[in-house]
């Protein structure tokens, strides 16, 4: 039997995929976890694009979205993914999203899927007479990647989240699909390889990040808690994530901050955290010399349908590292 | 095809992972991290060497060197077409070749006491040679016409993608074995083939394998000698599972044929939802490397689904995939091999 490290892996990746997908980011929720922040490091936003801007993006053929803002302030949106419907939640100015997965029928003309308890959606997509494209943009970095063809859908679409902190019902919402453009991928293809056949004379060696990772996982859910400190920033992130038959449930969190946020000795035998919203509260790491570590503290986090979900205590099993394990050093052309 | 220790990579492989997946999701890039194989035909034929020749290969001594197999292939399968557990399949079941009474129930891997016993002889060790190593999984002998078609995942016999490459090298089941014994002989493959959709995209959701093997050394078929489940695809997933296999990570030695009885089916993996092909199935068995391609039975000994992967931060849960259309196609092709 293998072993698959996906537990965060899946959380974080599907919201920056969602963030790094078409242009529906501009205009869902999506895009809230991963905005580019003035206090992210330059460095570190550099590496996400470059890993969420793959050269093979013409794989995907297609992605409708929807969005829309509820009285409450929580804004929804909807997008497809191959077999899957996500329904994404956030808080208006937040920092974190609640997303609803379930598995239906994705089509340029037509989604469709049923969300259980949750709710329900089955809409067609009407395009606008007036055709807005929008061109890729240079080097094909970002949304200018697809091309946009923005219309309404209509249909039906019902949903109401844990304890009905989030509820919806439509009939007629605006939205896109969006579809790769082919002269892009080519683009950014011939940019990457360009850089990776640099002379390792002018390569330098970026400095190592410290990580503190704490989670859990039993069965089907799952939990995780992560600092990293790198450039004097740190940017934290906590996600959660659960299959309830067929919806699949995933929460994340993420929000920058100074290199204060995150205390830690030299040895790395202690580290205490204290990370802004949507988080609340402190975590402390402490490593004994027989090896033993505890991750104790109130440190919880907010996520729309799951307000205060803690953050530590004996589920979570608390790693602080330095460096990047198993990884080649970083390099970057200065 | 490395051994993994459990826990190995705790933390810091899911921290690591984000950026690995959101590259796989973004772009929709499916198991395309191994090597620049021609694209994988729909079968293959394995090497024509005689099941003496393959006995004297598979000494006690290679056994025990064989590694559990791990595979390199990243899967993140975003394209088209599938649903989830049940939903539009139409069930099918074949039946055993033998009745077999229901276990107890355990989530443990208990030491199966006779692994030549009628119903657990049908389990038993894959080993097999790819780029010089020796690698290891378990499979069941499985009802058929031919009375020669072996059950694993998928993960055993290809690599996975479009890229992938076959595993045919030296492969043989070895049904029955315990400690260096191989009571029924070796059963040399000579026809491999998996799932079109792990050969397609290495989705985890169609990691599912079929071998239709020769006549080992006494010239008995396989079925002949240690009879075969039944099998079944198209029901739902909610199903309570007897997980066989020979896991050989640590705490396991891989010389024992293990069973966790009477396990139900606790949900899908969150993952599954975004790889392409019917949502997986996850039950609570404390499985290890080594156990990939171990049958999961139901109603005392109808195959439905097969040991895949694990995560490294919960050992006690055990992921199998869902036998829907794509494993009724396969199991069909395998059948008419004569």
């Amino acid at each position: 039997m293998r072993r698959r490290g996906t537990h965060l892996g899946l959380l974080v990746g599907a919201t920056l995929a969602l963030c790094a997908a078409p242009a529906a980011a501009a205009a869902t929720p999506f895009e809230v976890p991963l905005r580019p922040s003035e206090s992210v490091p330059t460095q570190l936003r550099a590496l996400v694009g470059e890993r969420i801007a793959p050269d093979n993006t013409t794989n995907l053929s297609f992605h409708p979205a929807l969005s829309l803002t509820t009285a409450n302030g929580y804004r929804i949106g909807v997008i497809g993914m191959g077999q899957a419907l996500v329904v994404g939640v956030t808080r208006k100015g937040g920092r974190s999203m609640t997303a609803y997965v379930a598995r239906g029928t994705v089509t340029p003309r037509r989604l469709q899927a049923s969300f259980g308890r949750y709710g329900r959606l089955a809409m067609r997509f009407r395009p606008s007479p007036n055709r807005t494209w929008q061109k890729p943009r240079r080097r094909c970095r970002g949304a200018g990647r697809f091309i946009d063809r923005r219309g309404v859908f209509v249909g039906s679409f019902r949903f109401r989240g844990e304890d009905s902190y989030v509820s919806v019902q439509a009939h007629r919402v605006p939205g896109q699909v969006s579809s790769v453009a082919p002269q892009c991928a080519k683009s950014g293809s011939s940019h990457r390889g360009q850089r990776a056949s640099r002379s390792p004379r002018s390569e330098l060696r970026l400095p190592e990040p410290t990580f503190l990772v704490a989670a859990w996982r039993e069965g089907v859910s799952a939990a995780s808690f992560g600092a990293i400190e790198w450039f004097g920033k740190t940017l934290f992130f906590a996600s959660v994530e659960r299959s309830e038959g067929g919806v699949a449930i995933l929460r994340i969190a993420f929000e920058a901050a100074s290199a204060r946020a995150f205390d830690l000795d030299d040895a790395l035998t202690f580290a205490r955290v204290s990370p802004p919203a949507p988080f609340k509260g402190n975590g402390t790491y402490r490593a004994a010399p027989d090896g033993t570590t505890t991750w104790t503290g109130a440190l919880a986090v907010n996520f729309p349908g799951a307000p205060r979900f803690p953050l530590t205590g004996p589920p979570f099993e608390p790693l602080l590292s330095a460096g990047f394990p198993g990884e080649e050093p970083l390099l970057f052309a200065p | 095809m490395m051994a993994e220790g459990p826990g190995a990579h705790r933390g810091l492989a899911a921290f690591a992972l984000p950026f690995i997946v959101a590259t796989a999701l973004a772009s929709g890039a499916v198991g395309a991290i191994t090597g620049t194989a021609a694209i994988a035909s729909s079968s293959v034929a394995t090497a024509s060497a005689s099941p003496s020749q393959l006995r004297q290969f598979w000494t006690p001594a290679r056994m025990k060197r064989a590694k559990p197999m791990e595979v390199q292939v990243s899967s993140g399968g975003l394209l088209p077409f599938a649903r989830p557990g049940g939903g539009g399949e139409t069930s099918h079941l074949i039946s055993e070749m033998a009745s077999s009474a229901g276990a107890e129930v355990s989530s443990t891997f208990d030491v199966v006491a006779d692994p030549t016993a009628t119903e657990a002889s049908r389990n038993g060790v894959i080993f097999f040679e790819d780029r010089g190593g020796l690698a290891r999984c378990s499979g069941t002998s499985v009802n058929a016409r031919n009375f020669s078609v072996v059950f694993t995942a998928a993960h055993c016999i290809h690599s996975g993608s479009r890229w992938g490459r076959w595993y045919r090298g030296r492969w043989v089941f070895v049904p029955g074995y315990r400690y260096g014994q191989l009571p029924f002989g070796v059963f040399p493959a000579k026809w491999l083939d998996t799932t079109q959709l792990w050969r397609r995209t290495g989705s985890e959701n169609g990691d599912v394998g079929a071998a239709v093997v020769m006549r080992n050394e006494r010239g008995e078929r396989l079925a002949d000698a240690v009879g075969g489940a039944g099998i079944a695809w198209g029901l739902k997933a909610d199903q309570v599972f007897d997980v066989h296999g020979y896991p050989a990570g640590p705490p396991f030695d891989g010389e024992t044929q293990r069973l966790c009885a009477g396990t139900p089916f606790l949900g899908h993996d969150v993952s599954s939802f975004i790889w392409d092909g019917p949502l997986n199935l996850a039950v609570d068995c404390n499985v290890t490397g080594g156990a990939s391609g171990g049958g999961w039975t139901i109603r005392g000994g109808v195959l439905n689904s097969v040991t895949n992967y694990g995560h490294p931060e919960d050992q006690a849960t055990d992921f199998g995939a869902y036998f829907g259309k794509e494993v009724a196609r396969l199991y069909g092709r395998a059948a008419r091999v004569r």
